[in-house]
């Protein structure tokens, strides 16, 4: 008890805690080896070793070790793949060697009692079991496959599964020295996706994920069968980002199929999707998706590292797996950004970030981000930049109504009445007469009843969603005025603020700057202008404290970057973004060429091609 | 996996912070005492002030270079041991102290009697208080490059103030040009120094630095472009207000945006400039308050410095309701603080340099005496 009011006490008065906070820094990509150490460190190794009169280890010796541990080959200097069945073996065998593994047995009746209890197969009504026989080299053998109604495209099941274990058996194939697996695996499953298990956990989670068990009698592996067939919502518009110009497709829930859709716009190998499992029971696969030869690898490493950390029963969606994977939750402002745009997230994956999709999520993350990516838009790269620029000034200038708005009125009303022209100040000194609240009450009251029926607005049900409009439109306009309950400019700035709110391109950076905007007003009613710049002041101390994934949020203003710095509040021309952002540290700094329109013709008689022009 | 974050500034991030820690007095009452001071040659007085700061930087940066790699209480340390380096953390700590303390009183002062009229003095200090916290809180990164932020903005608004002043200008107002003659401008000069008093904390953050060796261009850049807001304030001053009537405004650059009148709507502006003015009072506040706590730290070998933060902060707004008024406060740092924060600045340093080569000179060659005795 002591103990705990002494540490709550310390934490009061700003102790630091004992161990350092972990912080991840995003170094340089390429100076990255596997292993994670860099070349310098590996150099002064190195350097070390000479001093000490040692011969330094050569990289080719230590794989040679490797190669007689029996985990890699090197053949003249190179390392070798080790062959898929090797590996698919070997992780096999890691995986069955844990404790709780339990193995299929050659005994179809243990098989299908075991099936029966791990399903509640009595009560469970969805869970569907066939029997059925199948003829393998002139022998019977009791077969039983197991799915979920609903999970599965039945279809694929029938005409797929059963149809040819039941028929194609007695058509006149070669199983000369083939054991019953093989002859099962090559010949009677014509699927294009089928893994052999060799423990019940490996069937059911497959089972469990859309999949078809088929235990057979004799041995001891099932088969698991992707025929997922669950409905599922067509590839839509955006919803939330909505353009005029640009793609107009957004995710859907299906995990494969987002990741088809960014595949759909990169179309390079070197494109990863790599596949991990979140939630103990939900088991919900996320993908984490980038691109092998631009995206950092520290970057790689540690977003990988996070996602498997977390230790959760169930995720449902991207917002939840923000919130555990962000590095300061306290933080009045989004970590990551999150987009129902497939060619956004292309465009993100291409500059050297990482996506992560979720199952049953129509929303991407991608990290790193920094401020200034939330308040682009995706639109900004399909129009010509005059115009992209102004609608992002425009955007800016929502931010600052929505945050500031409110507040400036307050304390110019309040407190410096000498900065508004004389006509207007008498303007606003005769619409307040009859209102019998101080302003911030009326801003409060304005504010509030914006929010609430902001918040109506996303939850009423869509046939009486007028009745909203109408009623938010008159208590929030001329009833409130009529009531003498506010003054008419009240309105007007309450209306901008609101439009203001709806300009942030980022739902959830909107979020914060709605949020905020309270406290501000707090602190313009109790201190004017000087409020409000401590507001601006502690708010901007903390979101350049921040940081995302290793990269400081208002990066790159503070800290000042080299590169990229134009197209952070201003578009530059798209042949001009010659470079990607080298906050992120991407394996390669390029984008594009330093004369990416190849067909201008350089001062001096050059092409762009460095060739002579000779017609000139 | 436990990774100790490592702090980082860039060469921009520390030249902000340097410009705001020297500038910020040009939006209190630097224009007016250099006024008092140089009479019309203010401007000149601030110019010659400018290039003395620039010739002893320079000559302090070139013996400073064998030790680019310590701060100043690094090398009070190799000079005179562990009490030589409590007694130099100490003195820079107290003259941080100070000016802290004197900055907040101020710049609370002046808010009061501008805008915040009826606002008790406590609480306008309490807001500046918890401003200062929260900078220091976050240490010296942040506050670097919320710098390296906001500092072009400001300068930009400040710039904008001087330009719209330019119809107002009179050139007849800065004659006689010596002002009061040269012996005198250099004679007043010397105590003026101390408007550069806040050099010292480039010495704390070379460390920091992500090039250490850049150390010297950043003062010096620091010093030309205070120098240069600090002469074109003070010329612009004098040339809207004439001597001796630009000794009588206590806020001088507020009393340059208020009288601007351009057109119907570019009148009355001055309440903008309480934005610019209290951004640059929070930057200097905590950036004073980060420095304070480092130093009492770094002197007595504590861990860690975030606990300091509150009693310190508690400190600075007990001192700061010390003086009764304004002109108390404004006379703790003109008769005091002025006349004496230069030697802290400029002399100190100087000698704990000097003195560190000298001793590690002697060692050196001690050692090479006991090697050839051996």
């Amino acid at each position: 008890m002591e103990n705990n009011v002494l540490k709550w006490l310390k934490n009061i008065f700003l102790f630091s805690p004992k161990e350092p906070k972990y912080r991840f820094v995003l170094d340089d990509a390429n100076n990255q080896d596997d292993n994670g150490g860099t070349d310098t460190s590996r150099q002064a190794k190195k350097d070390t070793e000479a001093k000490n009169g040692t011969q330094p280890k050569d990289e080719d010796k230590v794989s040679g070790r490797k190669a007689k541990n029996g985990k890699r080959t090197v053949v003249d200097g190179v390392k070798q793949p080790i062959p898929i069945n090797e590996m698919n073996e070997k992780k096999r065998e890691k995986k069955d060697s844990s404790a709780n593994a339990l193995f299929i047995d050659t005994s179809i009746n243990v098989n299908l009692e075991y099936i029966k209890q791990r399903y509640s197969a009595d009560i469970n009504g969805d869970f569907v079991i066939r029997e059925f026989k199948v003829i393998v080299m002139n022998k019977d053998y009791s077969v039983f496959i197991c799915f979920f109604d609903g999970l599965v495209d039945t279809i694929v099941v029938n005409m797929s599964i059963i149809q040819p274990l039941m028929t194609l058996s007695t058509l006149p194939v070669n199983t000369k020295d083939q054991t019953v697996r093989d002859v099962v695996y090559n010949h009677l499953i014509p699927q294009s996706q089928i893994k052999i298990c060799r423990t019940y956990q490996e069937v059911v989670d497959e089972v469990n994920f859309g999949g078809l068990g088929i235990f057979i009698d004799g041995l001891d592996v099932a088969f698991a069968c992707d025929v997922k067939g669950w409905e599922h919502r067509n590839v839509e518009q955006p919803t939330s980002e909505l353009n005029i110009r640009g793609p107009k497709e957004s995710f859907n829930e299906i995990n494969r199929k987002n990741s088809a859709l960014i595949r759909k716009i990169i179309k390079d190998e070197n494109l990863i999707v790599e596949d991990i499992l979140v939630g103990e029971r939900s088991k919900t696969p996320c993908s984490m998706v980038y691109i092998k030869n631009l995206a950092n690898d520290s970057l790689v490493r540690e977003v990988r590292r996070r996602i498997k950390s977390i230790k959760i029963a169930y995720l449902r969606d991207a917002g939840e797996l923000e919130q555990f994977l962000e590095d300061s939750p306290y933080l009045p402002a989004p970590q990551m950004l999150l987009t129902e745009r497939p060619d956004r997230v292309a465009s993100y994956l291409s500059e050297g970030r990482v996506g992560i999709i979720v199952h049953g999520s129509p929303f991407a993350i991608v990290v790193p981000v920094t401020f200034f990516n939330l308040i682009h838009s995706p639109e900004d790269y399909y129009l010509r930049y005059p115009y992209a620029t102004f609608l992002r000034l425009i955007r800016i200038l929502g931010i600052l109504f929505t945050l500031l708005l409110p507040s400036f009125y307050l304390a110019v009303t309040n407190y410096h009445h000498e900065m508004l022209p004389t006509d207007l100040l008498l303007a606003i000194a005769s619409a307040r007469e009859k209102v019998p609240f101080p302003t911030v009450i009326s801003i409060f009251i304005m504010e509030i009843a914006f929010e609430l029926i902001r918040e109506a607005g996303i939850r009423i049900p869509g046939p009486i969603g007028p009745t909203l409009s109408i009623v938010g439109a008159l208590i929030l306009g001329q009833a409130a005025v009529a009531a003498n309950l506010v003054s008419p400019i009240l309105i007007i700035v309450v209306a901008l603020t609101a439009i203001g709110s709806f300009a942030i391109p980022d739902f959830s950076l909107g979020y914060s700057f709605r949020a905020l905007r309270f406290i501000y007003i707090i602190l313009a009613s109790f201190a004017g202008l000087l409020g409000i710049s401590l507001g601006i002041f502690i708010h901007l101390l903390v979101l350049v404290h921040a940081k995302s994934f290793g990269v400081p949020f208002m990066v790159p203003f503070a800290p000042k970057t080299s590169r990229t710095r134009t197209n952070a509040i201003l578009k530059t021309p798209l042949w001009k973004e010659e470079d990607r952002p080298d906050f992120i540290n991407p394996k390669d700094i390029k984008q594009q060429a330093h004369i990416s329109r190849g067909w201008l013709k350089r001062r001096g008689g050059a092409n762009a091609d460095e060739t002579e022009d000779k017609d000139r | 996996m436990q990774m100790k974050q490592k702090i980082k500034i860039g060469n921009f991030e520390a030249l902000c912070l340097l410009i705001n820690m020297f500038c910020s007095k040009l939006i209190l009452d630097f224009p007016r005492y250099v006024s008092e001071d140089g009479g019309t040659a203010s401007w000149l007085l601030v110019l010659l002030i400018s290039i003395v700061v620039f010739v002893v930087f320079t000559f302090l940066a070139r013996i400073y270079k064998k030790f680019s790699d310590k701060d100043i209480l690094d090398v009070a340390k190799l000079a005179f041991g562990e009490p030589g380096k409590i007694i130099a953390g100490l003195l820079f700590m107290l003259q941080f102290l100070y000016l802290d303390t004197i900055v907040v009183r101020e710049f609370a002062e002046d808010i009061k009697v501008i805008s915040l009229t009826t606002t008790p003095i406590s609480i306008i200090i309490s807001l500046f208080c918890i401003g200062m916290l929260t900078g220091a809180f976050l240490g010296i990164e942040t506050l670097c490059r919320i710098n390296a932020l906001a500092v072009p903005v400001l300068s930009a608004a400040f710039i904008f103030i001087l330009l719209l002043s330019i119809p107002r200008f009179d050139s007849s107002k800065i004659a006689p040009w010596l002002g009061p003659g040269p012996a005198v401008l250099i004679k007043k000069a010397i105590p003026n120094i101390s408007a550069y008093s806040e050099l010292t904390t480039l010495l704390f953050i070379i460390p920091y630095l992500n090039d250490k060796g850049n150390y010297v261009s950043i003062g010096k850049y620091a010093i030309l472009a205070s120098g240069f807001f600090f002469t074109v304030g003070t010329l612009t001053y004098t040339l809207v207000y004439q001597y001796p009537m630009s000794t009588e405004f206590f806020l001088p650059l507020y009393q340059l945006a208020r009288s601007i009148a351009i057109g119907r709507f570019l009148s009355r502006i001055e309440a903008i400039f309480i934005l610019v003015w209290a951004s640059s009072a929070f930057l200097y506040l905590s950036s004073g308050l980060y420095f304070v706590t480092y130093m009492f730290k770094k002197s007595f070998g504590l861990q860690t410095r975030k606990p300091l933060l509150i009693p310190f902060t508690i400190l600075i707004f007990s001192i700061a309701m010390i003086p009764e008024n304004l002109y108390s406060a404004l006379r703790l740092k003109m008769g005091y603080y002025r006349n004496y924060a230069w030697i802290i600045t400029i002399i100190v340093p100087l000698f704990l340099v000097t003195a560190a080569s000298v001793r590690a000179k002697i060692e050196r060659r001690n050692k090479s005496d006991e090697a050839k005795s051996q």
